[in-house]
């Protein structure tokens, strides 16, 4: 729960309830859109339902838009969130080893786990290959992927800095970008669902 | 595209065009003080350093002493307290200098002929949210009055008063007062201290 926890300006107790229910909240609202119906986020890649891609990028945009005129206008300092190191190698292959869990497995790990609580076969068969290769990460994390774990760092950068824009230039491109992408995508939903006869 | 679908992609880019235009209208850095709080902090009244206490410091050969001297070069080279660095007022925010104004190991003293143009380079780094600078009090007019010729009090004055007299008559002696005015005292080169790594606040990640 940052900035309140890394600040001590809440105990542990606290950040455990809070995130308790943000976590309740996000499962049902999860669950209440249909994302732990695989074949929505399958759609993504089969393009009859872009649905997942639409709410990740307003999210994004949403949070970015919402932090930005937040701490300009002094309700919150940018300084006390928290945002990790950049090592653009490994990121790239989780980012295909991501992808294709996505696409055959149909859950991303979260909705994995509604999913699983909902009572579906499949992603409890998922959540036990996500925590086998949790387990089996963690145990050669020193042994196998020490290179690969630290190839290609960049330290702390955000996008803004890194192609030397100013932070609310890159969130009106960003927006903008999204905007184009919600019309087009719509455009290759409506193509694609009138072609075939998809059933979610 | 849904009917909510425009009406929410329309709202972020409202939200988007405006926080274009506030960052490329207002460069200015958040961070930067706030009229209300400069407000708390001009009327604070600790800004002030003494000569006694500045005399005190510099006997003791205090190393987290930063003296700035703000007038120009010629009266800097006339006459300047011990250790001082000439830094005119109108190079204040030069980027060579910010190392030894913005930090918080020494105590950053500025001081002019009078409290006058202290007062103004002690309002603009607090301004950005400089720490630890002060104004030397009254300054080297001051310093000559008080520190270099003391005035010895009335023999009715109070024991305190008898006392910060001979303070200041020793302090004279030390610093070659009275006579050797216009004497420029040793200087040795201000270096910005080096600057040890904050620890950062613990992060909310895995990192």
């Amino acid at each position: 729960m940052g900035p309140l926890f890394p600040l001590g300006l809440i105990g542990d107790e606290l950040n455990m309830l809070i995130g308790f229910i943000i976590g309740i909240g996000f499962g049902f609202l999860l669950e209440a859109a249909g994302f732990t119906n695989t074949r929505k986020l399958a759609g993504v890649f089969y393009g009859y339902d872009f649905v997942v891609l639409k709410v990740f990028f307003s999210a994004a945009i949403t949070a970015a838009i919402g932090l930005f005129l937040m701490n300009h206008y002094g309700l919150i300092d940018i300084k006390a969130t928290f945002y990790p190191k950049t090592f653009w190698i490994p990121t790239l292959v989780g980012g295909f080893i991501m992808a294709f869990g996505f696409i055959i497995g149909g859950f991303c790990p979260g909705t994995s786990i509604c999913a699983a609580v909902t009572g579906k076969i499949d992603a409890m068969v998922f959540v036990l290959g996500a925590i086998i290769g949790i387990f089996g990460y963690a145990f050669t994390y020193e042994s196998i992927w020490e290179d690969l774990r630290n190839s290609g760092a960049m330290g702390r950068v955000n996008i803004a800095e890194w192609i030397g824009v100013s932070d609310g230039t890159f969130i009106l491109l960003l927006t903008i970008v999204a905007a184009i992408a919600f019309f087009a995508v719509s455009v290759i939903q409506k193509k694609v669902t009138e072609k075939n006869d998809y059933q979610l | 595209m849904k009917k909510f679908d425009v009406i929410y992609v329309g709202l972020l880019l409202v939200g988007a065009f405006w926080a274009f235009v506030i960052n490329s209208a207002n460069d200015e850095p958040i961070d930067r003080v706030q009229p209300c709080d400069l407000l708390d902090i001009v009327s604070q009244t600790d800004k002030y350093m003494t000569t006694d206490e500045l005399a005190r410091r510099l006997m003791s050969d205090d190393p987290t002493l930063a003296l700035i001297d703000l007038r120009s070069k010629t009266e800097y080279d006339k006459y300047s307290l011990t250790g001082a660095t000439n830094i005119p007022l109108e190079n204040v925010l030069d980027d060579e200098y910010v190392d030894i104004i913005n930090q918080d190991i020494q105590t950053v003293v500025f001081y002019g002929n009078s409290s006058d143009l202290a007062a103004k380079a002690w309002m603009l780094t607090k301004r950005l949210g400089y720490q630890n600078s002060y104004i030397l009090k009254g300054g080297l007019n001051r310093w000559v009055e008080t520190i270099l010729r003391p005035r010895e009090p009335q023999e009715t004055a109070s024991r305190v008063e008898f006392e910060r007299y001979s303070f200041r008559k020793a302090a004279s002696s030390y610093f070659g007062g009275g006579s050797a005015l216009g004497e420029s005292t040793t200087t040795k080169r201000l270096s910005a201290p080096i600057k040890r790594k904050k620890k950062s606040a613990a992060g909310g990640g895995c990192d």
